[in-house]
């Protein structure tokens, strides 16, 4: 059954190199991370680009310093930096491993209903949004905010 | 009756296939022959939504074209719902185009960065 074979293989295949590479970046961003400090002066890890021209803070503000935070095993600064980010960090993993093709079938729908896009397009914008507000709560969202 | 293991064609009736050996009594209820569908109909059809590569390229290169995929997503999985496949198919690719936009500029920027944090090296260097 040649045909039915064929369906299967593009219905639902994963390259076999698409994990092993998404690992070793992961690995590859953990050492750069583990030897390079974002918060230095000139350091190796550039500044978001986008705070620099506008002035605001997009949803990916801090995120290098918060993974930086978080690699070196400080979660509360990590958090300041990134909440968002830290926060969903264990979701983008399982998302990831679904893009892997490295879940088992059985967790299909709890991935299914994480992957839901629009309740993520509406957190992340209302994010970006607030994230710029100089009041508390929302000024705590800023990269480093609940420390100032 | 075919065997369902070697394709050997047996005599009707027969318990087990003459040619291996291959039972034909068991192997005869479940071995309804998936039909050609091109969607696996019962988990209702997928459209890919790329959204974690949206997430990605949003987080990792801090640019409106990330949100811009996310966007993208979001209609995918609302035009699934609503049955319009054609549509969603057609905000999927804009969702992985933007996506692939995001991280390419962000390498750029990264690159150009990269470059000026090297000649401001250099320059300093020049001083001494």
């Amino acid at each position: 059954m040649p045909a039915t074979t064929d369906i299967a293989l593009t219905a639902g295949a994963v390259p076999r190199w698409r994990g092993p590479v998404m690992l070793l970046a992961i690995a590859t961003g953990v050492l750069l991370l583990w030897q390079a400090d974002p918060n230095a002066p000139g350091s190796l890890l550039p500044p978001c680009v986008f705070e620099k021209l506008t002035g605001l803070y997009c949803p990916g503000c801090g995120a290098t310093r918060a993974l930086h935070a978080l690699v070196h095993g400080d979660i509360g600064r990590a958090l300041a930096m990134n909440p968002l980010l830290v926060l969903s960090l264990p979701v983008i993993a399982l998302m990831l491993a679904r893009v892997a093709g490295w879940l088992p079938t059985s967790w299909q729908p709890l991935t299914q209903r994480l992957s839901d896009a629009r309740p993520w397009a509406a957190l992340i914008i209302t994010y970006a949004i607030t994230r710029n507000l100089p009041w508390p709560p929302f000024s705590w969202l800023a990269p480093g905010g609940f420390f100032s | 009756m075919n065997c369902p293991n070697c394709g050997h064609p047996n005599s009707a009736g027969a318990s087990a296939c003459e040619q291996c050996g291959a039972s034909l009594v068991a192997a005869v209820p479940p071995a309804p022959p998936p039909q050609h569908t091109p969607h696996p109909a019962q988990a209702g059809p997928t459209v890919p939504n790329h959204l974690v590569w949206a997430i990605l390229a949003t987080i990792c290169c801090c640019l409106p074209t990330g949100i811009v995929s996310i966007i993208y997503a979001a209609q995918v999985d609302g035009k699934v719902q609503a049955g319009d496949l054609a549509g969603a198919r057609q905000s999927s690719d804009n969702a992985k185009l933007w996506a692939w936009i995001s991280f390419g500029l962000g390498l750029v920027g990264g690159a150009a960065y990269f470059a000026l944090a090297f000649l401001g090296a250099l320059a300093d260097a020049g001083n001494y």
